[in-house]
Order: C-alpha cells, then structure tokens, then sequence
C-alpha cells in the first residue's frame, strides 16, 4: 500500500508541476524528473524503458515531421502570402477580414495542425492587424480559439488525436464517422459566437494601402505549396489506409526540407528554433509515467468508471467524458490527460471494440478543453480578463456567456451528435 | 503643456475638437500608447505542442516591427492634422499598459490638461452612463494628475 501511495503521490506532484510551473520549470523537465523518481522507486525497470518508447516511434516521428513542414512553410512565407491575399480579398471589410482569418485558421488547423494556427498564424495576423489600425484582441482570440475548435477535423488536426488514434488503432473512417459533424458543428458555433460578441470592431473599415505589397512570387514558395498540397493528400490518404501518419510528416518535411536546401533558402538555426526539442523529452517521461500508473493498476477506477458509462449508453455518458477530458485537459495539460485516458481504455478493451463513441468523445474533450472557461484554463482567464480591460464593450454578463457558454454549448451539441452515432 | 491620448483611429478628430483651446499658447504632446498586454497574453498562453516559453526572434521582430510602424503612422497622421489646425505639436510613441502609461507620462511632463476620448470605438455604445466610457478613459479620469478633457 506504502508502494502505491508513493507512486501516486510522485503523479500528483509531476501533475502539479505541470499545470503551476513553479520557478518557470519546463514541463519537459518536470516530466522527466517524474519517470527518473518512477525508476528510482522500482516502479519502472531500465531494461523495459527502450521498449515503451520504442512503441511510440509513430507518434514521435509524426511529431517531428509536423513542426518541420509548419516551420518550413513559414519560413517560406507561406502563411504571410495567405494572411494578406485574405486581407486583400476583404477590400477593407473587417467583418470579411476576420471570416478569412477563420477560414484560413481552419485550414491550417485542419492540414497542419493547432500547433501551426496557434503558435506560427497568431504573430502574423497579429502584425497584420496592428499594420491596419484594427483592434487586435478578436484576431488574437479569433486565431487561438479556431486552432482548438478545428483541431478534430482530421487526425493530423490535433498532435493529441494521433496519440489516440495510434494507441486504440483507429483510422479515418470511424474518425470522420463520429466527429466531422461535431467538428463543423464547432467551428460554426465558434465564428457565429465571436462575430456577434465583436460586431462594434468589425464595423471598422481598413485602407488597403496599408497592406504590407506581397513578396513577389518566389520557386520556393511555389515548391513549398505544391509540397503541401501533396502532404494533404498523403495524410488522408495515409488515415484512410491506416498507413503510418509519421512516414507522411516525415517525408513531407524531407519534401520541403529538400526544396528548402535546393532554393539556398534553408536557415538552419531558425528551423532548430522552431522545433520543440523539449516535447519529446516532454511526452517521453509522460508515457514513462503513465506506463507505470498502468503497471500499478491506479488507473482502474478510470476503466471501471468507462466500462460503465459504456453499458449504460446513455447521452449523459457521453457527455460526462468529454467534460472529464475537457475539464481535465485543462487542469493538467492535454496531452497528460490525453495519456491518461488512453492508459484508463487500455483498461476497457471491450469499450475499445464495442462502443468506440466513447473513444471520440474524448477527443472531443481534449481538443476542445484549451479553451475552457475561467474556472480552468490560465490563458483563457488571461484573455477575459484582458477583453474586460479592452472594454471591448461586454458586459459582465456577457464574458461570463463567452466563457461559460462558447465551449460546454459546444461540447453538448457535438457529444449528442457522436451520442447519436453510438 | 496639453496632452492628447491618440487611440488607433481618431486622432485627427480629437484635434478638430480642441479648436476651442488653440489661444490657450499652449503646445500638444501627441501620445500614442502601444498597448503590450493582447501580445504578452498570448506569449504567456500554454500553446499545443509548446512546453515552457517559447522565445522567437523572428516573430517578436515582425511583431514589433509592425506595432513600431502603425504607433508611427498613428502619431504622424495626428500630428499632421495638429499642424494643419495651427498648433504646435511633439509626438510621443510609448508601450505598455495604455492607461498606465497615459497617466505616468502626464506626471512626467506636469500636463495641465489630457483629452482624451471616451472610447476608441463609440458606435454602438450607449451615449451616456458607465458603459458610455471605456475602461483606459475611466482609469485615466481617476488617475490623472491633471484635468481631463474628455470628449464624446
């Protein structure tokens, strides 16, 4: 019992590390340091260690494969290209300037996944915004809130539907099956719900002349959108014949590493920079982690707890996990949480086989569960907190709409139309 | 010294609407206030696949880059307009908490006046009452060192 209360108190604390960051230690490091206490406790033993993550081959490789292309599409100027050709389309609307900024989130959301909206897209249309005199905060929240919202339109969409895709076996097909539908449903409820709450901004108008001119046409751009038409073709078709996703994002990032290196255009530090060495010593002592909570059998409950939600087939069921993974994606990290959930239906094959609805809702819930309301995520506090300060003009009443409303509204409807799928 | 709060849209307005105090000899001080906060919120946010901070040199230049040059236009434009209406005007480019900055550079420069607007962007709002004015001009209502002119 000692043993067991240690191991789970050694979780707990890597857990809170996670979510508090004390002193700004990295999550890598809080991870690693984990699995390093799991093995010192007998928990984990060396020799099994090159086999668990060896298992996670896929995952890392599609991994690294995703952040080069995203970087390299960057540095190719792709994303600015595409940000003004919108900015330009809208001639000077803003209300059209934002729908495009939706439309393009989505779209690199959907082929490179959140990481790409969220991290690489929000800078430019943060300068492209600030170039035209437009309030930025609906921008901003429009780009960090649509990388969530879209993130469950493909596998590839989110780096965390890869991790349960790859460890439950599932492809495509049942993929789309249940979640297309939420995920349009989604993304629809996102852009109406935030054209509303901002309509006094996008009443505003822009001088075109202020648009930064377009980079002329350059080979590599060119080379590099041909790159990336192919690689969305090859991830779906990879998803569909449950080929392996990392042999696409790595040989689509080969692709583009190559025409990059062919154009003399490749800037060596920049890509390093822009890879995320950490999240691989990240979701390495996270899977460590998890392997020996599994091992410990502390995650039971969990899989009992599914197990019956299975049996029961009820909507609340459904609901009730995708709230736990998106509350729990918010607490402690996603793709923690993500593990965690895996770890709990490795526990209920059955489920797995039989009820593979539960499986998406929990995707649902992870995806989604970034952009929970003030009683979970740090960030998304931050920027209620900020809107208020903007007097962007809502209310109290309505941030609290905002907050509470935009994601358990989404998580409802989109669990009722998995629901209905079961 | 009078000094005038340029938002992101209206300052040659806001000029227009002094013509009243143009005998007043006094010179402008144009003030535009890059705001820092949208862009720290985001740069704090945990992001998908990014662990810890996640520093980036590139993206932090064109951020700048662009604040730099619209915060330059802004000024420019007021500035022009402060000209044409036959004041004398100097411009300043700051970042940080607008309302924060607002209220420190009219102690730093013992302004007897600061106009500002009630609100970046009136359509749409109430005309009177609390809602009729923004959180930056109430903050600097209440904190100012000076008087405030604020305008509609």
């Amino acid at each position: 019992m000692t043993h067991l209360i240690i191991c789970v108190a050694i979780v707990l604390a890597v857990l809170a590390c996670i979510m508090i960051r004390p002193g700004g230690l990295s999550e890598a490091w809080v991870a690693l340091g984990g699995a390093v206490l799991l093995l010192a406790g007998g928990y984990l033993s060396i020799g099994e260690i090159p086999g668990i993550l060896a298992r996670q081959a896929n995952v890392f490789g599609f991994f690294l494969g995703l952040m080069t292309i995203a970087a390299l599409a960057d540095q190719a100027g792709v994303f600015d290209l595409l940000a003004t050709l919108i900015a330009r389309w809208a001639s000077g609307s803003t209300f059209w300037l934002y729908a495009g900024i939706f439309a393009l989130g989505t779209l690199i959301t959907m082929f490179l996944s959140n990481d790409a909206t969220a991290l690489i897209l929000t800078p430019i249309v943060y300068a492209l915004v600030t170039r035209l005199r437009l309030p930025v905060l609906p921008f901003m929240f429009a780009c960090t809130f649509i990388a969530d919202t879209a993130s469950f339109l493909l596998p590839v969409s989110n780096p965390t539907n890869i991790l349960v895709l790859d460890a439950l076996g599932h492809g495509l097909l049942p993929f789309l099956h249940y979640l297309l539908l939420p995920a349009l449903t989604c993304v629809g409820i996102n852009v109406a719900i935030f054209l509303l709450v901002f309509r006094r901004s996008l009443r505003l108008r822009y001088a075109e002349a202020d648009l930064e001119a377009i980079q002329p046409d350059s080979p590599l751009r060119r080379y590099t959108l041909f790159s990336l038409g192919i690689i969305a073709v090859g991830y779906v078709i990879a998803s569909a014949l449950q080929v392996s996703l990392a042999l696409v994002a790595l040989g689509g990032g080969a692709l583009m590493f190559f025409g990059a290196m062919l154009y003399k255009q490749l800037d060596w530090k920049r890509l390093g920079r822009e890879i995320s060495w950490s999240l691989f010593v990240f979701i390495a002592g996270l899977f460590l982690i998890v392997q020996a909570v599994e091992q410990l059998g502390i995650l039971t409950p969990l899989s009992r707890g599914i197990v019956h939600v299975a049996a029961s087939g009820s909507f609340l069921g459904v609901l009730s996990v995708a709230a736990g993974g998106a509350v729990g994606s918010n607490l402690i990290n996603n793709i923690p949480m993500t593990l965690v959930l895996i770890s709990a239906f490795h526990g209920a094959p059955q489920v797995v086989s039989q009820h593979p609805a539960l499986i998406y809702a929990t995707i649902l819930g992870v995806d989604l569960g970034p952009n929970l309301t003030t009683v979970g995520s740090l960030a998304t506090m931050l920027w209620l907190v900020l809107l208020r300060r903007k007097g962007l003009d809502i209310t109290t009443l309505d941030y609290v709409k905002l907050g509470l409303l935009i994601i358990p509204a989404m998580l409802i409807v989109s669990s009722l139309e998995i629901w209905l799928r079961w | 010294m009078i000094m005038c709060a340029i938002g992101l849209r209206r300052g040659p307005q806001l000029l227009q609407r002094l013509a009243l105090l143009r005998e007043s000899g006094e010179e402008l001080l144009l003030v535009h206030v890059i705001d820092i906060d949208p862009r720290q919120g985001w740069e704090q946010s945990p992001h998908p696949l990014r662990p810890g901070p996640h520093p980036h040199p590139e993206r932090n230049h064109r951020m700048d880059e662009a604040e730099m040059r619209s915060g330059e236009a802004i000024l420019s434009e007021a500035q022009a307009e402060a000209q044409r209406l036959g004041w004398t005007a100097s411009v300043r480019l700051e970042r940080g908490n607008p309302e924060r900055v607002l209220v420190q550079v009219a102690q730093e420069i013992g302004a007897m006046l600061l106009v500002e607007f009630a609100r970046e962007l009136p359509e749409g709002h109430p005309v009177v009452g609390p809602p009729s004015v923004g959180h930056t001009a109430r903050f600097v209502l209440d904190h100012a060192p000076c008087s405030v002119l604020l305008l509609r």
